[in-house]
């Protein structure tokens, strides 16, 4: 009996190392951990129930000394969230600063100086397009912003920033760099729309070719060639899978920035006509009705 | 061509250019020493980037050069095969001090006289072992650690040490090359760096005397080199570098006899980085107007209106922003022509496959064609405006080519192209020219801004003209080969009739005196 006692105890053991692994939060281990405390518990109640000669109860399994501990071991895995929970929120709602406000015009101004301009060679873009049109920035301070810049993900006013070094800055090998940088992205650009012209892939050509006009990568009017293309690609997406609620609105979007405000609106119709039980594209379709109805009142197409 | 032990009159002094690399500075210098085929004689000290032989030059050498010396900059074996110098205590103990203040201070002066006789010490008697010494001994080492302290102590020493070495390598061999520079009259560096350091050298060292012209500003040239290095990530080695070249170039623009560049953008420039703006002489690139005459005639008269650029193809040239604004030309003006004259390199057939589809992409196969190398003189008469949508420039020969040829321009903010256009109101206010302009300026990479100015001029014949008429006038005025002979005449014969008035200080006297 002993024995068996042993084997079911390791087995149990080893189960229970084994569900705690599948826990993903401390959470899922406290309630997992409860779970199968009371389980095995369960289990060796009818177990002994039917190995004794007398019949053990349910009270008699379930004592309070029993129940006492397996909440305490359940405690432990929660106790850590519960007490950072705690800590967090008394700091968050003590109505006192930590420190009185005088404390910090104790500290040393060379050492903040310091500060600043460690912080201004280390860190981040820190530039206005002021400095860049009065020409107030040095060949270090414009060379280190331009480096920030061309490892920042790429919006539109990123080639904003660009074309005012472009147009404003003395010094020719800033010119250079942002020419490059502007070049770059691109050439990546027309290079992987060259790849899929070949493939038929409607949708990504569409995408690809309203980037460089999103981005502003060439100027005005050539812009229009892009997003024309856009538009055209779009269409054919469409005509290719005419199910898909996001190709319906990017069609309308490319459409309505293209100032082809009645295709659009074509465009929108039928969308509503089709999708009218879906809820998510009719949310957006309302901002699409406003916008064509501007564009309409404006005389925009 | 053989090393002898001839004097000329002037030494030019090249680095990573003249006579192994063609190029607008190779160009310059070849038809520098042209131009004085009967006047002066030279010599060629060129400092190349890697082990060259004779065989190996791209140009013919002139009559007059008399001697042509290349050494690599970057071969250090000079430096491993000597044995370092051991200085008993006292010695050690100054040439430290000396060594303390140079590195500290001398950017913003001339060298003190102590300085200048342990630069001589160094050159004619320690030479390599003295370099050696701060490489291998204990002493050296405790001097390089005390170095760190004082300037970079935040950052990690490993990283200190390997570019200090560097550094040093590199600026241990200019020194050595000293010994082994023709002896000349004159010394005239291209460049600042470290063929401007030698040239300097020999004006601070022996009381030779020197000229820098300065076609591009060194310092940002290779701030921005480094700037994309990948072998040299943390900012703080970088400064290293940069603090280097800085402090060599304003030396350098202190101790030279004559600073020349070749624009007036240039010359602000040089002085944010340290050079006194009196000091500085413009001498501009000149050509000869007579040659292009043939290709004059009245523009913008008949369709369909040729449009040019003449370049090789090359991102530098941006082909590209050249293309996107035909097209927008086509949209306003269908009747037009527009051709690429420019051999297209090896190394450059991706970027020329990638203007090839740009041309198809924006369907403008029966408008643009690229020719390759042509005559340019017959091209220049068949324009109507020419365009340069360069990122980079100096003082590009093709604007004033096509000036010369009555050939309006549009182009972009790049080096000269402005003050060649449009001219330069302090100079040309009391001419008959009063700055009109000879063409057009648009801002880099803006095909459209280019577009719009070139269908103005083409829109308007007389305005064409009249351009036409500025640029032809202009080049004549201001920018012929001639002048650019004479102005170089007027200097090296005043440097070479310019008697040392300056007595060099007894140094034996004055180092006894510092040493006891």
């Amino acid at each position: 009996m002993n024995w068996l006692n042993f084997f079911l105890s390791i087995i149990f053991m080893g189960l229970e190392i084994h569900i705690l692994t599948l826990a993903k939060s401390s959470f899922q281990m406290w309630f997992l951990l409860l779970v199968y405390h009371a389980l095995c518990t369960f289990f060796s109640f009818r177990f002994f129930q039917g190995e004794t000669s007398r019949s053990v109860t349910f009270k008699e399994t379930f004592s309070s000394e029993f129940t006492k501990t397996l909440l305490l071991i359940g405690i432990i895995p929660v106790s850590g969230s519960v007490g950072l929970l705690t800590t967090g929120l008394i700091f968050k709602f003590y109505p006192v600063d930590p420190l009185p406000i005088e404390e910090f015009e104790l500290l040393d101004q060379s050492y903040m100086e310091t500060y600043a301009k460690g912080l201004k060679e280390y860190s981040f873009f820190n530039i206005n397009p002021g400095s860049i049109i009065h020409n107030e920035i040095s060949f270090e301070e414009a060379s280190w912003n331009l480096q920030t810049l061309d490892h920042l993900e790429w919006f539109p006013y990123k080639t904003k920033f660009l074309q005012l070094f472009l147009e404003y800055s003395q010094h020719p090998s800033i010119i250079v760099e942002a020419s490059r940088i502007i070049n770059h992205k691109k050439d990546t650009i027309i290079k992987k729309i060259r790849q899929l012209d070949g493939e038929k892939d409607y949708f990504s050509l569409a995408e690809l070719n309203h980037e460089i006009y999103h981005l502003c990568l060439v100027c005005p009017p050539l812009d229009k060639f892009y997003l024309d293309k856009a538009c055209t690609f779009i269409l054919e997406a469409l005509k290719k899978n005419d199910a898909d609620t996001e190709i319906y609105h990017y069609a309308i979007k490319y459409h309505l920035q293209n100032n082809m405000v009645e295709i659009a609106e074509k465009l929108l119709d039928e969308g509503n006509k089709k999708f009218h039980n879906n809820s998510r594209f009719q949310l957006i379709s309302d901002i699409f009705g406003q916008e064509i109805q501007f564009k309409k009142d404006w005389k925009f197409s | 061509m053989t090393q002898g032990n001839i004097e000329t009159d002037i030494c030019l002094v090249i680095e990573g250019s003249y006579p192994f690399v063609t190029g607008g500075v190779a160009t310059w210098t070849q038809r520098l020493c042209e131009y004085f085929n009967k006047e002066f004689t030279f010599s060629i000290f060129a400092l190349t980037a890697g082990d060259k032989t004779d065989d190996e030059m791209r140009y013919t050498l002139p009559e007059n050069v008399k001697e042509c010396r290349h050494y690599n900059l970057f071969d250090n074996s000079e430096l491993k095969a000597a044995k370092p110098v051991n200085f008993d205590k006292n010695e050690l103990l100054w040439n430290y001090d000396v060594i303390r203040t140079l590195i500290s201070s001398h950017g913003d002066r001339i060298l003190k006289p102590e300085e200048v006789y342990l630069l001589e010490e160094i050159i004619e008697n320690y030479q390599a072992g003295f370099f050696k010494h701060f490489m291998t001994t204990e002493s050296g080492f405790k001097f390089i650690t005390e170095l760190y302290g004082k300037t970079f102590g935040d950052y990690g020493f490993l990283k200190y040490y390997y570019n200090w070495r560097d550094i040093y390598l590199v600026f241990s061999r200019t020194i050595l090359l000293m010994d082994k520079m023709p002896k000349a009259k004159i010394y005239h560096s291209v460049t600042t760096g470290f063929a401007g350091l030698l040239a300097c050298l020999q004006t601070a060292l022996y009381n030779k005397k020197s000229i820098i012209t300065e076609h591009g500003i060194y310092v940002q040239e290779r701030t921005f080199e480094l700037s994309e290095s990948e072998w040299l990530k943390d900012f703080y080695l970088r400064k290293m570098w940069i603090d280097f070249y800085k402090v060599t170039s304003r030396w350098q623009y202190r101790t030279v006899d004559k600073l020349v560049t070749i624009f007036y953008g240039n010359k602000l420039l040089e002085k944010e980085y340290g050079a006194d703006e009196e000091r500085i002489q413009v001498i501009s690139n000149g050509i000869n107007p007579e040659r292009f005459s043939p290709a004059i005639r009245k523009r913008a008269i008949e369709k369909p209106y040729h449009l040019g650029l003449v370049g090789r193809v090359d991102p530098i040239k941006d082909v590209k922003t050249f293309i996107n604004a035909i097209a927008i030309i086509k949209t306003l003006i269908p009747e037009i022509k527009a051709w690429i004259c420019g051999p297209i390199e090896e190394d450059q057939r991706v970027y020329y496959n990638e203007c090839l589809s740009m041309v198809e992409m924006l369907e403008l196969e029966d408008i643009i064609t690229f020719t390759g190398p042509v005559n340019v003189i017959d091209y220049y008469r068949k324009f109507d405006v020419l365009l340069l949508t360069s990122v980079k420039e100096a003082m590009p020969l093709v604007v004033m080519e096509a000036m010369a040829s009555g050939l309006p321009v549009v182009a972009t903010n790049v080096g000269a192209c402005s003050e060649l256009l449009n001219g330069i109101p302090t100079i040309e206010k009391a001419s008959a020219l009063g700055n009109v302009a000879a063409g057009e300026i648009a801002t880099v990479l803006d095909a459209y801004d280019l577009a719009v100015k070139t269908v103005r001029i083409l829109n308007n014949p007389a305005l064409a003209n009249r351009m036409s008429n500025i640029g032809i006038r202009r080049i004549k005025q201001f920018y012929t080969s001639q002048m650019v002979k004479d102005e170089y005449e007027k200097i090296y014969t005043s440097l070479l009739e310019d008697k040392q008035t300056e007595e060099i200080p007894d140094l034996d006297s004055i180092i006894a005196t510092l040493k006891s």
